[in-house]
């Protein structure tokens, strides 16, 4: 589902160096990192905002650096949930989880409020889908975030740091609902250095260390 | 298409309402910064007028002897007036002039006889002229003399000389800074947003689909912010010169509406293309 072959990037002392890692369909992994810079640098090669010096990222058995530019196809069968939310600050709840499928697929208005609002009812979210994103607490914005990154109903699920502002009992009952969407195929990978999160599932685990990947 | 443009729409309108301050100062701000554009752009152009008479306005006397026939003094005149880079001849009647001098100085011109000859005021563009004229005209027969006033010639220069470095110091210290100011502006507009436009870049959506709202708004504001500055700056201007005595040098308002126009639909003209240059996104 993703491979990065041989990656090293641009910079001057390379964030990542010659790395190497094949995540197969349907498995659910969980990514340690020594330093945000070479993760974010992964979720900007996925999001196909930077491009490696060399090497080959495949996400789905397609090859990135064949595209010219950003895929639109490649971005529809990901959904990410970022670290920082990127939330877009001047829209509300509704408009917020119905964006990736207002940019990727052709449903009606009347779908993708539909659609949003049954998404927002399973996040606890749907009374304040007309808020704005000011009157959130940091709790809610992450729940949002997480229901953002399904809303595609993607092939792989890349969670930045799940547990983030959300409580212990809500963290549990997310990675069983990422569990349940592992069991219906779907490829996810967690990058997170929490240990309560790590003693939760039984994960493939990784680390992400000096620019390269490591089995543990 | 009518989808796209509904979509923009509805983008333009929350980018507005969520930074209705924003838009309002910045815009606000903009009016003031074309305001001062225009101020200076007329400034300069008055300036520049101003040295286009100054540089007409190099004066040589030239005396004629004593006989010299009517017809001799026509032809001469004739004569002056072919030659390169004159601008303004007249004639002055010595007896005419006498009676004026007697006046001035209120004295009884009676049964004194008239010392002053018969002369032209020659007036020339530029120094280089005036003396191609002098070597010229002193050849031509009746002339007795031809005189330089060279404190004035001197005086001519400096002032031309003052006018230009002031120009050269209006555009650099008042267009330059304005200028800044309005690309500042417009360059803000997109980077206050940034955090947005880069979510929308993450999730996938295109950066031209991203960027064309801003543009949008940028490229309205720009227009109507400089046609509000300029047309506030034209009724100042027509104010100012109607209700001040003394101001009458200065450009009619026709004119300057004239300048400001041209120079604002060049601006408008190459605004968008450049704003594509200005708005940059970090990737």
């Amino acid at each position: 589902m993703l491979k990065f072959q041989n990656i090293t990037t641009r910079e001057k002392k390379p964030y990542l160096n010659n790395l190497n890692l094949n995540i197969l369909n349907g498995r659910f992994v969980l990514l340690n990192y020594k330093s945000k810079l070479e993760k974010n640098k992964i979720i900007d090669l996925i999001c196909q905002l930077d491009t490696p010096k060399s090497g080959n990222i495949i996400i789905g058995g397609k090859n990135l650096s064949k595209f010219n530019c950003r895929s639109k196809i490649i971005h529809k069968r990901i959904g990410i949930c970022f670290e920082d939310f990127k939330l877009i600050q001047t829209k509300d709840v509704l408009a917020n989880i119905i964006l990736p499928l207002k940019i990727h697929t052709k449903l009606s208005s009347k779908k993708l409020i539909e659609a949003g609002e049954e998404q927002l009812k399973n996040f606890g979210l749907l009374e304040k889908k007309h808020n704005s994103l000011t009157t959130l607490s940091l709790e809610e914005k992450q729940r949002l975030n997480i229901a953002r990154s399904i809303i595609l109903n993607p092939e792989l699920i890349i969670l930045d740091n799940p547990q983030t502002h959300l409580k212990i009992e809500k963290i549990e009952s997310l990675m069983k609902y990422l569990e349940l969407l592992n069991k219906a195929g779907k490829t996810i990978v967690v990058f997170t250095n929490n240990k309560k999160i790590e003693n939760m599932i039984n994960f493939e685990k990784y680390i992400l260390e000096k620019g390269a990947i490591s089995n543990v | 298409m009518f989808k796209k443009m509904s979509q923009m729409n509805t983008e333009i309108n929350e980018l507005i309402q969520k930074n209705i301050t924003y838009y309002t100062l910045s815009f606000t701000t903009l009016i003031f910064a074309f305001l001062f554009f225009n101020i200076s752009i007329i400034s300069v152009y008055n300036i520049y007028r101003n040295n286009k008479t100054l540089n007409k306005s190099y004066t040589l006397s030239v005396y004629m002897n004593n006989n010299v026939s009517q017809n001799s003094i026509e032809k001469i005149e004739k004569n002056i007036l072919n030659l390169d880079g004159i601008e303004k001849i007249s004639y002055i009647n010595k007896e005419l002039a006498f009676q004026n001098l007697a006046a001035q100085l209120g004295l009884s011109n009676r049964g004194i006889n008239n010392p002053l000859l018969n002369s032209f005021i020659v007036k020339t563009k530029g120094e280089k002229n005036l003396n191609e004229a002098k070597v010229i005209i002193d050849e031509i027969d009746g002339v007795k003399e031809v005189i330089i006033n060279k404190k004035s010639v001197t005086a001519l220069d400096e002032k031309i000389k003052r006018n230009n470095k002031l120009i050269i110091g209006l555009l650099i210290i008042i267009l330059l800074p304005i200028k800044i100011m309005i690309f500042n502006i417009m360059h803000g507009s997109v980077v206050s947003q940034n955090h947005d436009i880069e979510a929308k870049l993450y999730l996938g959506m295109e950066k031209k689909e991203i960027l064309r709202p801003y543009y949008f708004i940028n490229n309205i504001k720009f227009i109507s912010a400089a046609l509000i500055g300029s047309l506030i700056f034209l009724n100042l201007y027509e104010f100012l010169r109607a209700q001040i005595t003394g101001l009458n040098y200065l450009a009619s308002t026709i004119q300057a509406g004239i300048v400001v126009g041209l120079i604002l639909i060049l601006i408008i003209l190459s605004f968008p293309f450049l704003s594509f240059n200005l708005i940059k996104v970090k990737r």
